[in-house]
């Protein structure tokens, strides 16, 4: 189990930033993605696999309006 | 033009230079008593007011008293761009602000558009135009900033709508030549802003590659309603001062560093970004949709099956490519996208091939998913007729939702429509009711003009309609109809829409994903500090003259791994730009903490007006039940599963309740938490409980003016005061 922006998600072996963004449904462009308190790139969310029990942040930037 | 444009009154004045991004004098017309004046700006009224809607505001506390409303000849529509308005070096910086005491909310308003018309009457001499009386009959005020010359003219014309008059009015105050066209901007409204409440200020600037006039929209509030009024047909200014250095700042370096830093990250990371360049706002739509964001049958629904129809995809494809689309030199992030070669289907100008600016997100969903219209053809002819009518696209789409709702709920019949099936999703019906809006063909499309507020009572009075239904799902604050996002599910956003100066308009704060998707605002103070910081932060956009989107529309490359996720929300690297291009162009030297404070000057001031103006407490932060959740039950069971959620996390068991029970549990825990939120908004911005800002903030931000505080010092209440 990982915690993603304060709510849990279960976890598998393996598990990418990508996979997380794809079962959140997270579509908008502009995600800045921490993972227990280190930044990933955006270049590396198909490659940077989450530990289990980490601690995941994936923020929205504003934009809108 | 059918007639001569006669002169009805001229006054000449010596065009004040730019220096340090003032002209440090004003311009007062009186169309009514044709007066004239130039009046000086002071040192004093730079540092409280910094410029933009600052100026206007405070001009406008100067012209009005309380008793004013909207169609007194002392009402004034003030205009004014800001210090760094007119810089060509950074993106994004032509905006105007107006400022009235708007036709829809009794209150003041103020409402932003780009176009060349700001900066321009900044190289005519003026840091603001004031536009005060009523002419007997249609005049045009014209600005000869070359000659140093105001003059009130006759009208010509007897096609007032905003595309006829304004291509016919670069074309009368240039010498005719596509080149010179550019050195004219017009600000206009149309027929429709006659007839209802809803008018807006189209603001023009001359497309040199396109050789057409384009209209951008100062849409919100009713200002174009108030020119109609004042019986304007048409703001002309003309100067050929354009230069590299408009605003003579004192550092021209520092603006050419930071502009041409983000020229390189809007080049750079655009296209995998927001995509401004190629498709504009309307890069939201799907994401909007995916987030149950995109207002859909009067936000009844986040969310809609036909969402590819008005796929950002599709908008891609009908935007002419490949055209720089500033609304100003220098914006390099072109956002304003139009479409060309399109073939008018309906109404007075069918047949007629023209260039239609956008349309935008707000006008994608207002004109569009929030009607049940997913054509994007029909959205583009929505759009080019509101602005040529003169109305605001936002308020009018928002309205015919509320329309279709009482349509389809039967409180309203084809025998009160005139005829017209007004179900959501019958676009020709919709498109007619337009066409019949800016004639005021009859009494229903008067009514629908005058606003959901007005419609609501309208509605009941004369059909029968039950107005407390009414008032559950009928979209305004304040008298304004909310803009395109659903609000319901962010707790936060209910704050960033209706605890607002002026109601449920994007401007202040959007803070739906902060809040509801990124987590990053858990408690009521939390939510209480955003909804301080970002309403004071953007208003600082409308002081200065600028564009906010290159602020957050995009972003540096390291933004998002260089500060944590709740600074990068802020994008710290372009608010130091600000500072920076501020300081380079005043000789000021401020800090972003200052930045802020500047804005919350502005902001308090204009609450207190809107105090003195008989609104601005408590009470007047209205919110409808549908901007705070579901309240029917096909609401509700689209999203099942997750409203019982919400029930859930309210402490409320949905099991064994029908789901008119679920919807009266959550409505009743939302809007005990929509006063919990309010106390905790006022509480952070220095404000009683009533809403009202104390004398203390007013002193705080040194904006404690005689006549300030005894309009507080009338209002306050003891019992209002918090104990601590």
């Amino acid at each position: 189990m990982i915690t993603v922006n304060g709510e849990g998600l279960d976890w598998h072996e393996g598990m990418t930033v990508r996979d997380i963004i794809r079962a959140r449904k997270f579509t908008f462009p502009m995600l800045a993605v921490w993972i227990d308190d280190s930044p990933v790139s955006r270049g590396a969310f198909d490659t940077t696999v989450v530990p289990d029990g980490a601690t995941v942040q994936i923020i929205h930037m504003i934009s809108g309006g | 033009m059918s007639k001569e444009m006669k002169l009805i009154a001229e006054w000449t004045y010596k065009p004040s230079d730019v220096v340090r991004g003032y002209t440090n004098q004003t311009l007062f017309v009186n169309v009514g008593s044709r007066k004239f004046a130039a009046k000086p700006v002071s040192e004093e009224m730079k540092l409280k007011f910094t410029g933009g809607r600052g100026f206007d505001l405070k001009l406008l506390w100067d012209a009005v008293n309380e008793n004013t409303r909207w169609n007194d000849p002392e009402n004034e529509i003030v205009i004014s761009g800001g210090p760094l308005c007119g810089t060509t070096q950074y993106p994004g910086a032509g905006k105007f602000y107006a400022a009235f005491i708007s036709p829809l909310t009794d209150q003041t308003y103020d409402s932003n558009s780009g176009g060349h018309f700001a900066p321009l009457l900044k190289l005519a001499g003026f840091d603001a135009l004031e536009l005060q009386g009523k002419a007997e009959k249609d005049v045009i005020v014209f600005i000869d900033g070359d000659a140093g010359k105001i003059q009130i003219l006759e009208s010509p014309f007897d096609d007032v709508n905003a595309y006829t008059i304004t291509e016919a009015l670069h074309e009368a105050f240039s010498d005719g030549s596509n080149d010179d066209k550019r050195f004219v901007s017009v600000i206009s409204a149309g027929k429709a802003a006659e007839k209802s409440l809803w008018g807006c200020l189209n603001s023009s600037f001359w497309d040199i590659r396109r050789k057409v006039a384009r209209l951008k929209q100062a849409g919100r509030g009713g200002g174009g309603t108030i020119l109609r009024d004042k019986k304007i047909a048409a703001v002309v200014v003309r100067s050929h001062k354009l230069s590299g250095d408009i605003n003579k700042a004192v550092d021209v370096q520092v603006l050419q560093d930071r502009g041409n830093k983000l020229h390189r990250e809007i080049h750079d990371l655009d296209a995998q970004q927001c995509r401004m360049r190629t498709v504009g706002t309307p890069h939201l739509n799907e994401i909007m949709n995916e987030y149950h964001l995109l207002p859909t049958h009067n936000y009844k629904f986040g969310q809609h099956p036909d969402i590819d129809k008005i796929h950002s995809n599709v908008y891609e494809g009908l935007f002419t490519q490949g055209i720089p689309d500033g609304c100003w030199y220098g914006c390099s992030l072109a956002c304003a996208k139009a479409v060309d070669n399109y073939t008018i289907q309906t109404g007075p100008c069918k047949g007629k091939v023209v260039t239609v600016d956008g349309p935008e997100y707000e006008t994608v969903a207002s004109l569009g998913s929030n009607v049940g219209v997913f054509n994007p053809q029909w959205t583009i002819e929505a759009n080019f007729y509101a602005d040529h009518y003169g109305v605001d696209t936002i308020s009018l789409g928002t309205g015919f939702a509320f329309v279709c709702e009482c349509y389809e709920r039967g409180y309203i019949t084809k025998e009160h429509t005139g005829g017209l099936d007004l179900n959501f999703g019958r676009a020709d019906d919709l498109m007619e009711l337009i066409h019949r809006m800016a004639v005021g063909k009859d009494e229903f499309a008067l009514a629908v003009g005058q606003g959901i507020r007005k419609m609501k009572r309208i509605f009941a009075d004369r059909y029968g309609a039950p107005y407390e239904e009414m008032e559950k799902f009928g979209m305004e604050g304040q008298g304004i109809e909310v803009s395109e996002y659903v609000p319901k599910e962010s707790i936060a956003q209910w704050g960033g829409y209706f605890l607002t100066l002026k109601g449920p308009q994007h401007d202040e704060a959007w803070l739906i994903f902060m809040d509801r998707v990124n987590k990053q605002l858990p408690t009521f103070e939390d939510k209480a500090e955003a909804l301080h910081y970002f309403p004071n932060f953007r208003t600082w956009f409308s002081l200065v003259g600028l564009c906010k989107l290159p602020w957050n529309d995009i972003e540096p490359a390291d933004n998002a791994t260089a500060h944590r996720p709740q600074d990068a929300a802020k994008v710290p690297e372009h608010v130091q730009n600000y500072v920076d291009i501020f300081n380079a162009v005043t000789g000021r030297n401020i800090s972003k903490e200052e930045l802020v404070l500047m804005s919350e000057r502005v902001y308090n001031f204009q609450r207190v007006f809107n105090l003195r103006m008989g609104k601005g407490t408590r009470k007047d932060h209205n919110i409808p039940l549908r901007a705070l959740g579901p309240v029917y039950p096909d609401e509700w069971l689209a999203r099942e599963e997750y409203y019982d959620n919400e029930l859930k996390s309210v402490g409320v068991e949905p099991a064994g309740l029908s789901v008119e029970e679920k919807i009266a549990r959550l409505q009743e825990a939302r809007l005990t938490q929509w006063e919990q939120l309010k106390d905790a908004v006022y509480k952070r911005r220095g404000w009683d409980r009533n809403g009202i800002p104390t004398v203390r903030k007013l002193k705080e931000l040194g904006m404690d003016f005689p006549e300030v505080v005894s309009v507080v010092e009338k209002h306050a209440r003891p019992e209002d005061q918090w104990k601590d």
